[in-house]
Formats: C-alpha cells, sequence, structure tokens
C-alpha cells in the first residue's frame, strides 16, 4: 500500500532520490529507498541510539532507563531460560531479544501518523523467519548430528511413509506461517488505518483500530519470539 | 503486496547487524550488571548468614555463661544455707547441754535441800512430838 505521508519518504524526494511509487521499486537504489527499508533502518536507530542514551553510565543502583532495561532484558532471559535452556538461551539471547525489540518497535511505529511498520512488507519479516529457521536446524545438527533426520521420522518405524512428508511439510510450513502471520497482521492494521485516515481521520474513526493496534504490535511480537524460542526448544531435544 | 528482491537480503544482513550492535550497547552491559549485583547479593548472603551464625555463638556462649554462673551461685547459696544449719545445729545442742547440765545441777541440788530439811524435820521430830502431847495433856511428859 502506498502511503499518503511518509516524511523519511519526502525527505528522500527533496534529497532527489528515488522513492518506489508503489510496493516494488525498480533498480537497487529504488529499491534501498523504499519505505519499509528506510523505517527499518530509522528503527534500527532508535533502538542504538535509545540504549546508548539509556545506558550511558551504568550503576549498580540503577537509575530509571537502566531499570527500564534491566526489567525487560532481565524477564526475557529468565523467560528464554525456562522455555529453552540456560545454554541455549546464554547462546542465542542476542538474536531472540533483538528479534523482540525490534518486531515490537517496528510494530508500533505505524501506528504514528507519518511512520510505518517495516513490518507490514514480507521482505522484513522473511528475513527474519529465515533466520530463526536456519537457526532451528543449526542447533538440531549441533545438538544430535547427522541423527537429527530422527526428529522428522514419527514415532515408529513403519509410520516414516507417512510422517516423513507430514513433518516435512510441517517444518517448511513454519517459513510461511512464521513470516505471513506477522506481515499479515500489520498490513492489515496499516491498511485498515489507512483506510479509515483517508475516510474519516478528522472524525477519529482510526482510534479503536488504533487501540487494537498496540495491542497486535505486542503481541504479534510476543507469538514471534515465543514461537522461535519453542522452536529451538524442540530442535534441541531429543526425537521421541 | 507480497513482493520478494534483493531487499530480503539486505534485511537479513540488517538483522545481523542490529544484533551485534544491540549486543554491544544494550545485552552485554545490562546482562554483566545484572550478574554482578547478583553475585554481590549472594557475597551479602553470605556476609549474613556469618553474622547470624556469630551472634548465635555469642548468644550460645552467654547462655552457657549465665547456665555456669547461676549453677555456681546456686551451690554457694546450698553451702552457706548448709553452713549455717550446722553452725546452728552445733549451737543449738551446745545450749541444750548447758541447759542440761543445769538442770541437773539445780535438781540435785534441790534434793540435797530435801534431804538436808527432811534430817532437819526428822531430828525435829521427837521435839515436836513431846511439845504437841504435852500441849494437848497441858503437861509435860
Amino acid at each position: 500500500m502506498e502511503h499518503p505521508l511518509l516524511f523519511i519518504t519526502v525527505i528522500l524526494e527533496a534529497l532527489g532520490l528515488p522513492v518506489p511509487h508503489g510496493p516494488v521499486g525498480h533498480g537497487i537504489l529504488e529499491q534501498l529507498c523504499a519505505p519499509y527499508m528506510t523505517y527499518t533502518w530509522l528503527v534500527m536507530a532508535f533502538l542504538f541510539i535509545v540504549s546508548k542514551l539509556t545506558l550511558s553510565n551504568i550503576e549498580m543502583v540503577p537509575g530509571k532507563g537502566q531499570n527500564f532495561w534491566e526489567i525487560v532484558i532481565g524477564g526475557m532471559d529468565d523467560f528464554f531460560a525456562d522455555n529453552m535452556g540456560r545454554k541455549l538461551t546464554d547462546q542465542f539471547f542476542p538474536m531472540l531479544a533483538t528479534f523482540a525489540l525490534y518486531i515490537a518497535i517496528a510494530n508500533l511505529i505505524g501506528l504514528i501518523p507519518g511512520f510505518m511498520s517495516p513490518t507490514s512488507s514480507i521482505n522484513t519479516t522473511l528475513a527474519l523467519t529465515l533466520i530463526v529457521w536456519v537457526s532451528h536446524h543449526f542447533i538440531g545438527f549441533r545438538e544430535h548430528g547427522l541423527s537429527y533426520y530422527k526428529h522428522f521420522m514419527g514415532p515408529m518405524w513403519w509410520l516414516v511413509p507417512l510422517m516423513l512428508p507430514i513433518e516435512l511439510i510441517s517444518n517448511f510450513a513454519r517459513l510461511l506461517s512464521l513470516s505471513i502471520r506477522l506481515f499479515g497482521n500489520i498490513m492489515a492494521k496499516e491498511t485498515l488505518l489507512g483506510i479509515l485516515f483517508m475516510l474519516a481521520g478528522a472524525f477519529f474513526a482510526p482510534l479503536p483500530i488504533m487501540i487494537l493496534g498496540v495491542l497486535v504490535s505486542l503481541v504479534q511480537a510476543m507469538v514471534f519470539v515465543l514461537l522461535a524460542v519453542v522452536y529451538f526448544g524442540q530442535a534441541q531435544e531429543h526425537a521421541h | 503486496m507480497i513482493t520478494m528482491d534483493i531487499t530480503l537480503v539486505i534485511q537479513i544482513v540488517n538483522m545481523i547487524v542490529l544484533m551485534f550492535l544491540l549486543n554491544g550497547v544494550l545485552y552485554k552491559p545490562v546482562k554483566k550488571i545484572l550478574r554482578e549485583r547478583s553475585e554481590k547479593l549472594q557475597g551479602m548472603q553470605g556476609d549474613v548468614a556469618k553474622f547470624e551464625k556469630n551472634a548465635q555463638l555469642r548468644q550460645e556462649e552467654v547462655d552457657a555463661k549465665m547456665a555456669k554462673a547461676s549453677a555456681k551461685a546456686k551451690a554457694a547459696l546450698d553451702a552457706a544455707r548448709a553452713e549455717a544449719q550446722a553452725a546452728g545445729d552445733e549451737k543449738l545442742a551446745s545450749i541444750k547441754s548447758e541447759a542440761e547440765a543445769y538442770k541437773e545441777k539445780e535438781l540435785a541440788e534441790i534434793n540435797t535441800q530435801i534431804g538436808e530439811a527432811q534430817k532437819g524435820l526428822k531430828a525435829n521430830l521427837d521435839g515436836f512430838a513431846n511439845d504437841m502431847a504435852s500441849k494437848i495433856l497441858g503437861r509435860g511428859l
């Protein structure tokens, strides 16, 4: 969907850079200037700068910013450790926590007029999903070696012809389910908000959807990370 | 609008870059301070346990000393009481024996006096009898 007013796009256009006027850009520069790319960099910069500013001086007795981050990071750390063990948490915490923070912020900025959610593009969500998918197979092979194939064989040998295709399909379906769930939810939210703004923005028509949008944004971030944690945990477990 | 292009790869790179950036400025420092705090807290808990143990040992020492002192005091009191009792008994016995001796002596003296009086009376018995008879008769015998 083409957004009516995105301030980064306006700035880029003023600078004379080619901004795509449609869902797809033609040529590498136009693709790099696509709103979901520029707003991804905005979210990255936001996360980096905010964490840098709030954690400029770390103390044993925390201030407000440090306290917030300690609750968020400590909470995520405990949650991951409960669900997939301490070892995997220590190894994959940066990845999962980055996904949680990035998706939450990327979903939420779409609620502010002039911004858009980078997660309303399949390229963004599929990128995240591919990282999770490759990582969980990496964990599986690292933990079990070649006997990782047993995860796809089902509980009994004579069920293999039935279970192997099902397991393979369900495993590849993770790529679709993770990426399209996030993309679909956020794109629907963005599209609905855009339409309601255009139809009756002056009468606060988008307000209920915005309230719902806050919930959806946080829930989708949580669901994505929760599923990633579950996949990691399953890959680490022994095949039944 | 499901279109996939080269930005997919760029987004993967973006995410990996963000992971490293946030790991450096956010996760590592916060996890470090959380770990340090929990270590410090554990150390403090160790100190608290040590102090509590010391306090308990002191209390036990004081209790033991108190028990010892009170046992000592009780023994001293019992000894003094027994001594006083013994001294009192001795004194009482001596007074009793003294009183007994005095009583014996007085009794003997009284007996002697009675004997003497009896003897004297016996000696004068004839004279009395004569006097009485003469008085009754109105003449001398």
